[in-house]
């Protein structure tokens, strides 16, 4: 149970960082932090519990839909928040994994492991497009 | 109010130049063109956007036409200098400002340097670190991932002026955060690279450029939406390539 509590505090601390690389406005910083935590929480519960595909899509469906809550809040550019806070659940290990099967001249993993992480990419990709549609939806003609 | 044509491109001009050089979605590039020159009720306003330029045609009579073409070239990341256009585009349609100091506000946007580059370098070691832990790492991995990821980051300052800027960086920083970590675990006979690839790759992932890919391409945008995807694969498949040499030089030579 700790682990977990570690891992959500690793993730906390890790995207404020990469929100500061990325120079975002420094009273966002707080909010983007605890989103991409609570994002990356939903994920691992929800690969853990049903399946990890699904996790990819609820982790990424929270964290669209807090960016453009709190850009509406604080009028201010809803990729300010979402950009760092997806950053941590991004599938870096999947990609990584691929590009090692292939150095290991294991191709039918290399495929096998490149389809799941293609696949979990367009998870996170839909996620974010149905939030951002009907983001445009509920708020037509005005930018954030 | 009275306002000249030259001005007011002027500002839009800037106005779109920092937000598409920044890391913007194209479509907010064309929404606060639009935005601005609504507010100064002018005739006829068209623009196209794409990452690498834009064009504005806007007539104040609907007689006289003035068109401008901007090329981009340097495109970095920096969210506050987004946020500080956004401000004053709102700025400038609530007409709380005038359109002289809009364009003296934008000018000092455009001009400012990031804020001190040693934090900076700093933050992009720190989150490396922490990405090292979060997949697996101990203390090792997270102090290995702090100065790759410092090391990485000065490295990449160096080709920020070049042609073909993200290729070059992200394989020259796959290649020295896959030479790092394997010398480091290897020397040590302990700890476990992958982490330290991992968590230092993090960072540098195009997740910018798919973000913006998808909200281009729900906007409709659908050039700017493949252009960044173009990006993001680019920016990938090197990082890849720079960490794949180095792993396959390891196997090859029986290190692992």
């Amino acid at each position: 149970m700790t682990g977990i509590f570690l891992d959500l505090f690793y993730c906390f601390a890790a995207s404020s960082f990469f929100a500061l690389i990325m120079n975002a406005p420094k009273n966002t910083l707080m909010h983007t932090s605890l989103v991409a935590s609570a994002g990356y929480f939903i994920y691992l519960a929800c690969s853990a519990k049903l399946n990890t595909t699904l996790g990819f899509f609820a982790g990424t469906t929270f964290i669209a839909m807090m960016g453009e809550i709190f850009a509406r809040k604080f009028k201010m550019p809803a990729t300010i928040f979402i950009f760092p806070a997806i950053i941590p659940i991004v599938p870096g290990f999947g990609l990584y994994e691929t590009m090692l099967a292939f150095v290991q001249n294991d191709i039918l993993s290399a495929l096998e492991i490149g389809a799941d992480t293609i696949l979990n990419i367009v998870a996170m990709a839909t996620a974010m497009a149905l939030v951002s549609a009907a983001a445009i939806k509920m708020k037509p003609g005005k930018m954030n | 109010m009275e306002i000249s044509a030259n001005n007011l491109l002027k500002v839009i001009k800037l106005a779109a130049q920092i937000i598409l050089e920044n890391g913007g979605e194209t479509y907010r590039a064309e929404e606060t063109i639009k935005f601005i020159a609504r507010s100064f009720d002018v005739n006829e306003i068209e623009s196209i956007a794409t990452p690498t330029g834009f064009y504005i045609t806007l007539s104040l009579d609907g007689n006289e036409n003035n068109t401008l073409v901007k090329r981009i070239r340097k495109r970095t990341i920096n969210l506050q200098k987004i946020n500080d256009v956004n401000q004053v585009s709102r700025q400038l349609s609530e007409h709380s400002i005038t359109l002289d100091k809009a364009l003296e506000k934008l000018q000092e946007i455009y001009q400012r340097k990031d804020s001190g580059i040693k934090y900076s370098v700093l933050y992009a070691g720190l989150s490396s670190a922490f990405f090292a832990l979060l997949f697996g790492g101990h203390a090792l991995e997270f102090f290995t991932a702090l100065i790759t990821g410092i090391i990485v980051s000065m490295v990449s300052r160096r080709f920020e002026n070049l042609q073909s800027y993200q290729f070059f960086s992200s394989i020259f920083s796959g290649l020295i955060i896959a030479y790092i970590a394997i010398f480091v675990t290897f020397v040590s006979k302990a700890g476990n690279y992958h982490s330290i690839i991992v968590g230092c790759t993090m960072p540098l992932l195009p997740g910018l450029a798919m973000t913006n890919a998808i909200r281009d391409t729900i906007r409709g945008d659908l050039l700017s939406g493949i252009a960044r995807a173009t990006e993001a694969l680019l920016v990938a498949s090197s990082l890849a390539a720079g960490t794949g040499v180095i792993i396959y030089t390891a196997y090859s030579l029986g290190l692992f």
